[in-house]
């Protein structure tokens, strides 16, 4: 049975069609197998002044001899630094914890914008992603150029809150953990509100009719319907959010104090910095199985929730 | 009309029980569109009523006022005699079964039924039993761990009685209970949801499009039609004397002539059609001599007979008959009347071989008693 099918699925795929399979595979070990084996052999190297700026060197033409220097010369070193240094370390958990809040305030502040789309006219709605994506038109950069003018101590945030004598003196906002908060949350909200919207726009409004009709008050019902029901959507946007802020470098170098270092102010510093390629290639690698976890985690779950739906 | 409402001196008459659910001059408007103009309605403990009308009649409007989802612009809705109009959803003691039954699709069978009890604070040993026996009683034993998702049309649709007659609400609501079912399961259901309704001895309340739905499960029907309701009366009547035009046709398949009054009284009705000739009927109608009138008869009322026989205390007419459809146990035959217009006759396909009584192209003479026909002012 099994050849049977497996001779009829085959006689008329050519060469041509293994191709097709094989561009994405092809893409995949260039663009990301293979730096990520250069990164994993960086990081067993050691630092040194020359050019390139680690030891050891791969020399092709020292044969078998080179080959068993080379694969000797490779060492865990690096990793020992990275724990016995509590620079690193907490840097690490740095960058959780901001990664870890600013996905929940996201969830917090994007549900309601999500749940309104999903539930104004139909013809309105259009517009109203437009709205969410439209920021994007904008370079990055300049929009978190844009907040430094916002945050800044003569800036329109204080001018506004003293014009409406919420505050005497102006605050500073700048170079705080607030305004790396401030700025993640503006920065990644359309990644939290698009896969909500779509899962709240699916859901069945005569769900929590039903629910009302059996004795559930609405705010409960919110909590046994429609976050439940969200879930695949809390979990995508959540992905989403949480692991770019995590290795996030840009906002918490031009929005935070140079006090409190994510881990990619790290890097950056280690590599352009320190010139430092190995222990930065560590560091890499560890962020790598950091934030390998939640995405296991959400492919477990997205194979169970397949399961169900079939 | 608006002083109509809460008129308590209707409900106070001495001997009759005061109705269970009673809907006071109810209306409500969506912008421009009136869904339901000014209606009122009492349904009695124990009935089984169905609300019956074309879509877009306002009966699900109607329906969802006493669910309280809609809030009637005026008018009130009592239910057992108390006011709930301003009483939220959630603490109305009637449920519902949706038309697309709502379950939730994250939880089990039996976490859908126990979810009404759960909101009521019930302890969990008391509502195990009670989800326990509601399922067996529906026949959904074994599938208390599927989803909603894993179950066929007619499981979910029982699962949606399921929870919501666990609650045991002083009135059940079922918009378009059948709609969703293949036309089998459909017939069979009717059946189940007459004798469950009669067991439990609990007031029904269901909304339907579908005539023969509603005459096979109601006690009573309220026919709607543009946010009004136009008759409320048992099947049998609904259908033997619809009191207008539009109910007759809306209700089953009519022949109508049209004719004008030469006489009524309480000997009953005489009426001249150009197609029928003159037809007379028993009942007497509120109208005068000389006014415009339908002739309504029924096609299973309408016997054939050889031309020439004679017609004697019977309505009569002649013409040529068209086209006969088979359709298994009745043959439906279009006569193209000698007068004009055409006509249609049910003859029963009573035995089983000697094929069509008569044959397309014969000249035949209709008979109807003159208690068989309507005369019909609206």
């Amino acid at each position: 049975m099994t050849a049977l099918r497996s001779a009829k699925t085959r006689a008329p795929s050519t060469l041509g069609r293994r191709m097709i399979v094989l561009v994405p595979y092809l893409w995949l070990c260039i663009f990301f197998l293979v730096p990520f084996a250069i990164v994993f052999r960086l990081s067993l190297s050691q630092t040194a002044i020359a050019q390139p700026p680690y030891l050891p060197v791969f020399d092709p033409a020292a044969g078998w001899e080179g080959i068993r220097d080379f694969f000797a010369a490779l060492s865990l070193d690096n990793y020992r630094i990275l724990f016995s240094d509590t620079l690193y370390v907490s840097s690490y958990l740095k960058s959780l914890q901001v990664g870890l809040l600013s996905t929940l305030i996201l969830l917090v502040v994007a549900f309601p914008i999500a749940y309104g789309m999903a539930r104004v006219p139909r013809r309105l709605q259009p517009l109203l992603l437009m709205a969410v994506i439209l920021p994007f038109w904008t370079a990055f950069l300049i929009r978190i150029y844009a907040w430094i003018n916002i945050l800044q101590r003569d800036g329109l945030l204080n001018d506004v809150l003293q014009t409406f004598g919420l505050i005497g003196e102006p605050v500073t906002w700048l170079a705080s953990d607030t305004a790396v908060y401030i700025g993640i949350v503006y920065s990644y909200l359309p990644f939290m509100v698009l896969p909500l919207y779509a899962v709240l726009e699916k859901m069945d409004e005569s769900l929590l009719e039903a629910a009302a009709d059996l004795g559930c008050p609405r705010w409960k019902a919110f909590w046994l319907v429609t976050v439940p029901l969200a879930l695949p959507g809390i979990a995508a946007g959540s992905l989403l959010c949480f692991i770019p802020i995590v290795g996030e470098f840009v906002i918490p170098d031009l929005l935070g104090s140079s006090q409190t270092i994510m881990i990619g102010q790290t890097l950056w510093t280690e590599f352009f910095g320190n010139k430092d390629w190995p222990v930065a290639s560590a560091l890499a690698m560890l962020l790598l199985c950091v934030l390998i976890v939640p995405i296991v985690v959400y492919q477990h779950m997205q194979s169970k929730v397949l399961e169900r739906g079939r | 009309m608006p002083d109509r409402q809460l008129s308590d001196a209707e409900s106070a008459i001495p001997g009759r029980p005061p109705p269970l659910v009673r809907f006071a001059s109810v209306s409500r408007r969506f912008g421009p569109v009136t869904a339901v103009d000014s209606v009122s309605l009492d349904i009695a403990r124990g009935e089984f009523c169905a609300l019956l009308g074309p879509s877009g009649c306002g009966k699900t409007t109607l329906l969802r006022m006493l669910a309280g989802f809609e809030r009637p612009d005026e008018g009130r809705v009592l239910l057992d005699g108390e006011d709930i109009t301003d009483v939220p959803p959630h603490r109305r003691a009637v449920n519902m079964m949706f038309q697309n039954y709502a379950l939730f699709p994250h939880l089990t069978v039996e976490a859908n039924v126990a979810f009404g009890l759960r909101q009521e604070n019930m302890p969990a040993a008391e509502i195990r039993p009670r989800v326990a026996d509601m399922l067996a009683s529906l026949r959904l034993d074994g599938l208390e761990k599927r989803k909603p998702a894993q179950l066929s049309g007619g499981q979910r649709q029982r699962v949606a009685l399921a929870r919501a007659l666990v609650k045991r609400p002083k009135v059940f609501l079922l918009d378009e209970p059948l709609a969703a079912l293949d036309k089998k399961l459909r017939s069979e259901t009717q059946f189940e949801l007459r004798e469950l309704q009669r067991k439990l001895g609990m007031t029904f309340i269901v909304v339907t499009h579908d005539q023969e739905e509603a005459m096979s499960m109601a006690d009573r029907i309220a026919v709607m039609n543009r946010g009004s309701i136009v008759q409320v009366a048992p099947p049998r009547d609904v259908y033997e004397h619809p009191i207008s035009r539009w109910i007759a046709e809306f209700i089953g398949e009519i022949n109508l002539f049209e004719g004008v009054i030469d006489s009524t009284g309480p000997s009953g009705t005489w009426v001249d059609t150009p197609a029928a000739g003159r037809v007379h009927t028993p009942n007497e109608v509120p109208a005068r001599k000389g006014d415009n009138a339908f002739v309504a008869v029924r096609p299973e009322k309408v016997l054939l007979a050889p031309f020439d026989s004679d017609p004697g205390a019977y309505n009569s007419a002649s013409g040529t008959l068209v086209d006969v459809a088979y359709l298994g146990d009745t043959s439906v035959c279009r006569i193209k009347l000698d007068r004009g217009g055409f006509m249609r006759a049910t003859i029963t396909n009573a035995r089983r071989r000697g094929g069509e009584p008569v044959a397309p192209g014969a000249h035949v003479a209709l008979r109807w008693e003159p208690d068989s026909a309507l005369v019909l002012v609206r």
